[in-house]
């Protein structure tokens, strides 16, 4: 039987029509399929997060993601200390200094879908600052925190404070928190233990996953009052062990190894692996015992020379750090008159070789690789002038423990880093008499005089000439020795970018709101 | 049976008194203060002293020991310094994964002495793999660890190299994953947790079993030469008759103290391969709560490792009875 040309001519067509239909739907789930694929970024964690209560607990590895849950009313700009609004758009300062008014952003939603108001920031710095929160310390100086309406938040300080938007801009900052969760979950213990693995904030992510030992997840904020982060899902693995960590980075199984990656491997990395490195206010320095051998400005002068750290550098951190200027770190402040070290060897061996026998005993404040690289080349160095030197790594907690103690080392190699980028936090953190990191309780009142000045003018460049003159004199004084200041180093996968690394922030903190894969 | 049993109830009672004594007189020597590490390096000393009187830091030793005592007796272990949580629920949290890890490690060990045994019987030409073997349980735990996750996982992709699941769906009733999946009908998990467990359980197998097989061995060794021994070869049983029944019984008894003071050892090797496996067990727990001078934590963890101790130790007693009517209990 012939078949009827009509019926070849349509079953053509309509073959025809299939094929363009099925190409047509491929096509479609071609192009709908980036959309729905979920971006995930996969970040590991050495230790487990304490707390995720942004106010009680001091966590380091962690903060980064309390920090993309909740949101405080400033912040530091990613990639500087310039201070930014964040929940806050705009904010005055009164002619006294003492009452700041912030002026809400609009239309901001908290992640249980309930609206910020000027109420709700009260009530969680409120909570901060009276509820015997471990960092409460933060708005000790605040007086009064009030709310004139639903969009303004006043608050009046003690006494004035230049250097109180930084302590609001700090990693460890006030953040606010879901007044509806604060009430709901107080079980007259201002919802400590509930806050401690759960979270509503008003941040770009909410936490989804909180499994100590195992991992944490963070979801995008679909309701976001800000720019939609790139990524849909953030993996935190807790995943103690470097070594796993490369491994697993190598492997693919992660994208980022935010911290501790050693310096010397970074200059030999895969190809499919790059670094991103921008400036810290990481700097390692030498704190001095009173009554040490270093007392003797001979002494220090000789051990100057030799420990200059011009010479070891770049072996010990590559391209990934510089000179330390001064007591502050470089990016903190710029000095008029930059640190030089001697660099007379021949004098500093005369010197030593006329004192005698000169022993130096360093502690190393922990037992991460660069403490003991940055010592082994002090001991190198300082044997070439006839110091004999020796160091060891202390026990976890006892660099907080020196002081008075007539068995500490003569030196303690730390990392001296402020919690906040102004020169003030520097200074009452490591140098002044009741400082909490003045590890052996140096005091120098004369310089401590200046710090108070210092501490009341809103003038950069007459505040920094003051913080650099007293930042001197406890270096003259043999308090602290500056050497080096740390890039903040991260090793991820190629094509990762916009890690928004604050310099004032701990290592490694890549802000999840701005980060996103190149394409 | 009954009489040894309360005296070792009573005996346990009383470790556990002076373990966490000892616990509390570390926290007077050691110089990390716990207050410094919850609120931070840079708080004032007023925050330091407030955190220092909500823990009870600034009572004297023998006031806090009996403060601890006396919670303890209401089944209270405090809060946890750095999770800021109950101890207790924090243990109940971490130890199946661990328990978990002690039983199929314990499991896979006695599987390997076992294969160990045949090894050692079987004449001259294992000595390679028997040399092998014994490197494997010689070499110092960390590197053992390393080495099984570089190799089974990095480099061969045969197993997993750290983590205990993953589906993370997946949320099981008793905590023992292995069990659990086999119990929610999906045994694709338990396969998965079992993958999981393999790395981990070997690096505290190895060590394990070789020091049980050498103790096994050198007592086999005398055993073997006894007049009882030579009478059952007179008799005409086979060699392989004499050892598993007259051989591997009378010498069993110091391969079981061995057994006890390895599952002793095991603990402080659960802190290293916890940490390089990512093993979300007590190991890792105890490891992240030294770094912030966590005492009733450590307190935690350092009793029911006792606790275990203490049982296991009861059951290689009584098991050496067993096998030596001589041993009274």
């Amino acid at each position: 039987m012939q078949a009827n040309p009509s019926d070849v001519v349509g079953r053509a067509a309509r073959f025809r029509l299939g094929v363009f239909l099925v190409g047509l739907l491929m096509a479609l789930l071609a192009l709908a399929m980036p959309a729905y694929a979920e971006e995930i970024l996969r970040i590991p964690y050495a230790i487990d997060i304490g707390t995720f209560d942004p106010d009680n607990g001091f966590e380091v590895d962690g903060i980064g993601a309390v920090n993309n849950v909740y949101e405080g009313l400033v912040e530091y700009a990613p990639g500087s200390t310039q201070i930014v609004g964040l929940l806050a758009k705009r904010w005055e300062i009164s002619n006294d200094g003492l009452s700041y008014t912030f002026h809400l952003e609009d239309g901001v939603k908290f992640h249980d879908g309930t609206a910020l108001t000027a109420q709700a920031v009260v009530g969680s710095f409120k909570r901060r600052r009276d509820g015997g929160l471990v960092l409460s310390y933060m708005l000790g100086n605040a007086a009064d925190i009030s709310a004139p309406d639903d969009a303004t938040v006043v608050i009046r300080l003690k006494q004035p404070q230049p250097s109180f938007l930084d302590a609001l801009a700090s990693a460890w900052g006030p953040k606010v928190i879901s007044p509806v969760a604060l009430t709901e979950h107080d079980k007259s213990d201002k919802a400590t233990n509930w806050l401690g693995e759960h979270a509503v904030g008003t941040g770009p992510f909410k936490l989804a996953e909180f499994k100590r030992g195992e991992r944490y997840v963070l979801e995008r904020n679909a309701d976001y009052w800000g720019e939609r982060p790139y990524f849909d899902k953030i993996e935190i693995p807790v995943v103690p062990d470097i070594g796993q960590q490369i491994l697993k980075l190598k492997a693919g199984e992660l994208d980022v190894v935010p911290t501790n990656f050693s310096f010397a491997q970074l200059s030999h990395l895969p190809a499919e692996l790059e670094v991103t490195a921008v400036p810290s206010m990481t700097q390692y320095a030498l704190f001095i015992k009173p009554r040490s051998p270093l007392d003797n400005p001979e002494i220090r002068r000789a051990i100057l020379s030799a420990i200059n750290p011009s010479l070891w550098v770049k072996d010990v951190f590559g391209p990934y750090a510089e000179l330390s200027k001064s007591a502050y770190q470089n990016l903190m402040l710029d000095p008029a008159d930059p640190i030089e070290y001697p660099s007379d060897i021949d004098a500093a061996k005369a010197a030593i070789a006329k004192l005698g026998d000169v022993n130096v005993v360093m502690g190393l404040h922990s037992t991460k690789a660069t403490y003991a690289r940055i010592s082994d080349r002090l001991i190198v160095q300082l044997a070439q002038i006839g110091v004999k030197a020796t160091a060891h790594v202390l026990p976890p907690g006892a660099a907080f423990a020196l002081k008075g103690d007539p068995n500490a080392p003569d030196a303690l190699l730390t990392i001296a880093s402020p919690d906040a980028a102004h020169p003030e936090n520097q200074a009452r953190a490591f140098f002044t008499k009741d400082a909490p990191l003045n590890f052996y309780g140096s005091s120098l009142p004369g310089a401590d005089a200046i710090v108070d000045v210092a501490g009341t003018k809103t003038d950069v460049a007459e505040r920094n000439a003051l913080y650099e003159k007293a930042g001197r004199l406890y270096v003259d004084a043999g308090h602290v020795i500056p050497l080096v200041d740390v890039k903040d180093v991260v090793v991820h996968a190629k094509g990762l970018t916009d890690l928004g690394l604050r310099p004032a922030f701990p290592l490694g903190n890549i802000d999840f709101a701005t980060v996103r894969w190149a394409r | 049976m009954a009489l040894y049993l309360a005296k070792r109830a009573c005996g346990l009672a009383i470790v556990l008194m002076v373990m966490s004594f000892i616990v509390f007189l570390l926290q007077s020597v050691i110089p990390s203060d716990p207050a410094r590490a919850m609120a931070g390096p840079y708080a004032p000393s007023s925050t330091i002293e407030t955190v220092r009187e909500e823990f009870g830091l600034n009572d004297p030793i023998a006031v806090q020991y009996g403060h601890f005592l006396v919670r303890v007796s209401a089944g209270d272990l405090g809060k946890s310094v750095r999770t800021r949580q109950p101890v207790g629920d924090d243990l109940l949290r971490y130890l199946p994964a661990t328990l978990e890890l002690i039983l199929v490690s314990t499991i896979l060990a006695m599987g390997l002495a076992f294969s160990l045994i045949l090894l050692l019987l079987s004449g001259a030409r294992s000595q390679v793999l028997r040399h092998v073997f014994i490197a494997l349980g010689s070499t110092p735990i960390i590197l053992l660890a390393v080495l099984l996750a570089y190799v089974f996982w990095f480099s061969l992709a045969w197993l997993p190299g750290s983590g205990r699941l993953q589906f993370r769906d997946f949320v099981g009733t008793t905590g023992f994953y292995v069990i659990d999946g086999l119990l929610a009908g999906r045994p694709n998990v338990s396969v998965d947790a079992l993958a999981h467990l393999t790395l981990p359980a070997m690096a505290l197998a190895l060590p394990f079993a070789v020091a049980v097989v050498r103790s096994l061995a050198g007592s086999l060794h005398d055993v073997m030469r006894q007049p009882y021994i030579r009478t059952a070869r007179g008799n005409g049983l086979s060699e392989a008759a004499i050892v598993l029944r007259h051989g591997i019984r009378n010498a069993a008894s110091a391969p079981l103290a061995m057994t006890g003071l390895q599952i002793r050892l095991l603990f402080g090797n659960l802190l290293v391969v916890e940490t390089v496996f990512g093993w979300p067990g007590l190991g890792l727990y105890m490891t992240q709560s030294f770094a912030t001078a966590d005492l009733p934590a450590i307190l935690g963890v350092s009793m029911v490792f006792g606790t275990i101790y203490i049982l296991v130790s009861i059951a290689v007693e009584i098991a050496q009875s067993l096998a030596d009517p001589r041993i009274e209990l």
